[in-house]
């Protein structure tokens, strides 16, 4: 063992030291933008030296591109619990069709409480990333975006939903629900037990609006027509 | 805060100005609000507002003492601006409607268009509200909420909404949906077409949801239960 170890430590774990730079990335990009954050100052608060950082990340940009997909495999980790990314759905997990309602009706409510916590757990991240996979020219390069869009398409060819939604327009939609919420919560919530019922509570809202939409089957003929060009719209 | 006024060029402009502090205040808003669109609430402040404005920094401090308070006036600008938009409709008479009586497309075609046209300043103000510890005190979230509630509770609708969860849902999709379209859509009628899926697919989930609601039996348990 030679005197210097730590530095040989470092130097034989390259993948552990770009986890703790990553991690400090979140912590710089969350707390102050990505105006805020310098390789430099990252490697600091990972305790790495500047050179090693550089090693990993030769400009800022690249950190932060590789910090935000950091994030998203942790949003596939932590959301998708046990799903492939791929698609492929986990062992013993069932078709979503009506044969296999039940189960999984049970694994979307699931979904839905594992998406809102951890949106309220990481609000300010949360809402980077949000933002960032909305203006990228291919969304579909996020893991997580992809895989959320394709559980959405599976359930959209499933006998078990209506007919004729805009996949694309409903994921955007709910996932900007699910990261936006917890700036309300942030501001009328005050204890964790308080956070994780409003976290419940979007999850519900969200399973009933799925299930319901808002308006009884009956009132809507009142609202099926666009007044500009009469023809019915939904 | 004489010396500012003194400082101010002699010319019709400054006179003008100099009688009519309320149109000054305009022009410094609607610099901001310019500023804001372009640079976002980072980019904002006082003395790059005033030379937009063409106003010299003492006159703009009169009326905004911090950036703080041009973002104040900013978002109240965009709430009263939604209230007209989005709730501006009137009856046969010309009377205004009741928030609960909106028409629902109109409604829904008002926010969509409201935050294509001005999605910087749509998102400044979606933030302001869901951090404000009183966001009722805000006109257009008031109402917003408001008919929601309304509707919520009559019966054109179905039972168990959560307004809260809801209005904050759709606002965040209303004004988020830009950034989406700005990444995507290359001309005008792009965009247009890109409002139109929007306001389709808000108006399709409000109506009929995304699940076969006959074949969810043991949902209705529980959401009742």
């Amino acid at each position: 063992m030679s005197p210097i170890q730590p530095r040989q430590r470092r130097r034989r774990d390259p993948e552990s030291t770009r986890v703790s730079i990553l991690e400090a990335a979140k912590t710089i990009l969350a707390r102050d933008g990505a105006e805020g954050l310098s390789v430099s100052s990252v490697a600091k608060l990972a305790g790495v030296n500047r050179g090693t950082a550089y090693q990993h990340f030769q400009v800022k940009e690249d950190l932060i591109r590789a910090t935000l997909d950091w994030v998203s495999h942790q949003l596939l980790d932590a959301v998708f619990d046990g799903w492939d990314s791929d698609g492929a759905r986990p062992e013993g997990f069932p078709k979503p069709d009506l044969e296999h309602l039940p189960d999984v009706f049970n694994s979307m409510t699931d979904f839905n409480v594992r998406l809102a916590e951890y949106a309220i757990d990481n609000p300010d991240i949360g809402r980077i990333w949000l933002y960032d996979v909305l203006s990228r020219k291919n969304p579909k390069e996020d893991v997580f975006y992809k895989r959320f869009e394709l559980a959405m398409k599976e359930m959209a060819a499933s006998d078990a939903t209506v007919q004729d939604m805009d996949i694309e327009v409903l994921a955007v939609l709910m996932l900007t629900g699910y990261f936006l919420w917890p700036v309300w919560v942030r501001s009328h919530a005050r204890t964790k037990k308080e956070r994780k019922v409003m976290a419940e509570r979007f999850a519900g809202e969200v399973m009933r609006l799925a299930m319901h939409g808002v308006f009884r089957p009956e009132s809507s003929a009142l609202l099926r027509k666009d007044p500009k060009t009469k023809r019915a719209i939904a | 805060m004489v010396i500012s006024l003194e400082s101010e060029p002699a010319t019709r402009e400054g006179a003008r100005r100099r009688r009519n502090p309320e149109a000054t205040r305009e022009e410094i808003l609607a610099a901001a609000r310019t500023v804001l669109a372009s640079d976002g609430p980072d980019g904002l402040s006082l003395s790059k507002v005033a030379q937009l404005a063409g106003v010299n920094r003492g006159t703009a401090y009169q009326h905004f003492e911090t950036r703080e308070d041009l973002i104040k006036a900013t978002v109240a600008w965009v709430s009263e601006h939604l209230v007209e938009t989005v709730f501006g409709h009137h009856d046969k008479n010309g009377n205004s409607l009741d928030p609960g009586v909106q028409p629902v497309y109109e409604v829904i075609s008002g926010m969509v268009d409201f935050a294509i046209e001005n999605p910087e300043l749509g998102r400044i103000w979606l933030f302001e509200i869901l951090s404000s510890d009183n966001p009722g005190n805000d006109p257009f979230f008031k109402q917003f909420m408001q008919a929601t509630q309304t509707m919520a509770a009559s019966d054109v609708s179905e039972d168990g909404i959560d307004p809260e969860v809801l209005s904050v849902m759709l606002l965040a999709g209303y004004f988020l949906w830009p950034v989406w379209v700005r990444g995507r859509a290359r001309s005008k009628k792009e965009r247009h077409a890109m409002s139109q899926r929007m306001r389709r697919e808000v108006l399709r989930l409000l109506l009929h949801g995304a699940l076969r609601a006959e074949a969810f039996p043991q949902l209705e348990k529980l959401l009742k239960g």
